[in-house]
């Protein structure tokens, strides 16, 4: 067999294998065919599906790319918001504390700067909120504040006691000393005399005030700021005096005052002679003089510091030697010494030569005065025993009757015990009646000692009464000289017979108005 | 007149009361008697701008001038005095300058440098005083012979007119 027939043969079992084929294959062909057509149209679906989602996808990226623009842009905007922010939060007080701790020293230093370059204008600015702060720390914070100003208001108000008790003491000794011993009894009538109080007399006389010197003198310096010599005293060199006294004032400053004391010296004496310093805030005065000073000149100096800060405080502060800068302060300081001197003790002026024969007459009437004052005050004397009588009962009526009684009321009339008989008393009695009679007298108390009838004389104008006893009526009074019988004796009472206007009476006398005459 | 507060700094013994008394009386003393706080002169100077009243407050030396800052308040200059027979006393030219600033930051300042008729016993030359001066006017003085005395002190009130 040859080649072509190999081929023929070969292609001939190709072709029935292939009929075979296609045969045995023609349904999985057939399935092969649809599922070719489905994936065919699968694939178109898939395709426009793809082309769908594409076209989707495109939108979403272009989407997101708009997003991511505008998150670009947000992102520029956060940027350049959170730059201001930092900025802000650079330039605002957020973090307070840090914002402090940063400017504290810068404004420290520009305060300090201030304070001590721009003091003036650096108070103008803070005086209009000083005073609404001040009140508003002591509404919020009493008690911190009363801390903190009790140092100075301490210091001051124990300055202020201190000041006083001097004086208050200064004035006690200065008075006592006037009032006390025989000068002051006579600076007292010559006070009277001269019409002038006492007490202003005694300081006077005691106190002999001599203002010497006032001295204005910058408190830091020691720079003079003004002076004025009264004439009195030696002429100082205030220039020498402004600048020591305010080395002295520093040395017992620095020497003696504890830390964080405000003390000063505020006075100095030698001798006779004393310097009172009154300090303010940037001066200080001085105020020499001997003797010492009157009530309230301290308190005078205090107030002229005062009234000098108030008005010119920037400009003694700022002083710097130049005279030119200082308002005028001579003449303040000479209408202080004017006031200071106007506040010593008057000096009371002499007797106007006129007046001196009428004080002269006024005397010569005094001692006329007191000469019957003498007399009356005697007369007095030698009648209170009449006026207050003890047991006699001496009438009233008479006056020259009474007046002429002392002297011999202290007669003490004597009764003899021997009487004498009743005929000599009879023959004696100038007023015997026939009612007269030896015996006792039948009035006589049992008491009563049975007298021999004798004769007695009144020595002076005398009540008689009915019984032997002060409080007993009276029955008449005789006059002084009476002669009368006397009857009985009843203690120191005497009863006794006279005869009047015709007719005898009897009655009881006190034995000390009656002398006894022996018969 | 204008008067100006002038303080004198400087070491014990450097001779600042013999200044002042030279220059206010014109005298010397050649005893030895030391300051005890501040002593206080007074020196009038006519010059052609006008009359200047020195208040001179001459302060006791000594090492601590701490306590002698109050007497500095209100000064308008201050003379520094050194012992040129001392050279430790040279010290007291910084010291006490910065002293006075701190108090008065427009105090006018002359250094002194006295003593300077003790020829043979000089311890401290030219270099070391210009630069303890610090470029500051310096004078070498003598109050015993009374050598440049007044000048330091013109030369204050020049430096006081200036600054005017």
């Amino acid at each position: 067999m040859n080649d072509a027939e190999t081929d023929s043969a070969r292609a001939a079992e190709a072709a029935a294998l292939a009929e075979a084929r296609a045969i045995l294959f023609a349904p999985e062909r057939e399935r092969l065919g649809q599922l070719e057509a489905q994936a065919r149209d699968l694939a178109e679906r898939l395709r426009s599906a793809d082309a769908a989602t594409r076209a989707q996808g495109e939108a979403l990226l272009a989407e997101v790319q708009a997003l991511r623009r505008r998150v670009e842009a947000e992102a520029e905007r956060l940027q350049s918001t959170e730059g201001a922010v930092a900025e802000l939060r650079r330039l605002t007080p957020v973090d307070t504390a840090g914002v402090v701790r940063q400017i504290t020293p810068a404004l420290n230093q520009s305060l300090t700067r201030n304070a001590r370059e721009a003091r003036d204008e650096m108070a103008e600015a803070l005086a209009p909120v000083m005073g609404e702060a001040i009140r508003t720390q002591i509404r919020e914070s009493r008690s911190e504040m009363i801390e903190a100003l009790y140092p100075i208001i301490g210091s001051v108000v124990q300055r202020a006691l201190n000041e006083f008790a001097r004086e208050l003491q200064r004035n006690i000794d200065a008075r006592l000393r006037a009032a006390v011993g025989p000068q002051g009894a006579l600076r007292s009538v010559v006070a009277r005399l001269r019409g002038v109080s006492e007490s202003e007399l005694a300081l006077r006389d005691a106190l002999p005030f001599s203002l010497h010197d006032l001295v204005l003198i910058q408190r830091g310096s020691g720079l003079l700021l003004a002076h004025y010599h009264s004439g009195h005293g030696p002429t100082t060199d205030a220039d020498l005096i402004s600048g020591m006294l305010t080395a002295i004032r520093h040395f017992v400053r620095d020497s003696f005052s504890a830390e964080g004391e405000e003390r000063e010296l505020d006075e100095i004496d030698y001798g006779e002679q004393h310097i009172i310093l009154q300090g303010g805030e940037s001066a200080y005065i001085a105020a020499v003089f001997s003797g010492i000073e009157p009530t309230g000149f301290r308190a005078q100096l205090r107030q002229f510091v005062a009234d000098l800060h108030l008005r010119h405080n920037a400009a003694l502060r700022a002083y710097a030697g130049e005279a030119d800068t200082l308002p005028a302060l001579e003449p303040q300081l000479k209408r202080l010494a004017g006031e200071a001197e106007a506040a010593v003790p008057t000096q009371p002026t002499p007797l106007p030569r006129h007046l001196r024969p009428l004080l002269a007459l006024g005397a010569l009437i005094g001692v006329l005065v007191l000469a019957i004052a003498c007399f009356y005050l005697q007369f007095t004397w030698a009648l209170l025993p009449l006026a207050f009588p003890r047991e006699s009962a001496t009438p009233l009526s008479s006056a020259t009757t009474i007046a002429l009684a002392p002297a011999t009321a202290t007669v003490t009339p004597t009764l003899s015990a021997t009487a004498p008989t009743t005929a000599t008393a009879r023959a004696t009695a100038t007023t015997t009646t026939a009612a007269a009679t030896v015996t006792p007298s039948a009035t006589a108390t049992a008491a009563a000692t049975a007298q021999p009838a004798s004769t007695g004389v009144t020595t002076g104008a005398v009540w008689v009464r009915s019984a032997p006893a002060l409080r007993a009526p009276t029955v008449t009074a005789l006059p002084a000289n009476t002669v009368v019988t006397v009857h009985s004796v009843n203690g120191n009472w005497v009863e006794v017979e006279w005869s009047a206007e015709g007719r005898v009476q009897r009655g009881w006398v006190s034995r000390r108005w009656l002398r006894m005459e022996s018969s | 007149m204008i008067q100006k507060k002038i303080c004198l700094l400087g070491d014990f013994s450097v001779g600042k009361t013999s200044l002042v008394r030279r220059f206010v009386e014109g005298r010397y003393d050649e005893r030895y008697h030391s300051t005890i706080g501040v002593s206080v002169a007074r020196r009038r100077l006519d010059r052609p701008a006008g009359a200047l009243n020195f208040i001179l407050w001459d302060l006791a030396g000594g090492e601590d001038y701490a306590h002698i800052s109050n007497y500095l308040i209100g000064a308008a200059g201050g003379l520094i005095v050194c012992d040129l027979t001392r050279p430790e006393t040279l010290q007291c030219f910084t010291r006490c300058a910065a002293q006075l600033r701190a108090v008065n930051p427009q105090a006018v300042l002359v250094f002194a440098a006295n003593k300077v008729d003790l020829v043979e016993t000089r311890c401290l030359g030219e270099d070391a005083l210009r630069e303890a001066s610090a470029g500051g006017p310096l004078v070498y003085t003598s109050a015993k012979t009374g050598e440049q005395v007044a000048r330091a002190f013109e030369l204050l009130a020049e430096q006081l007119e200036a600054r005017a």
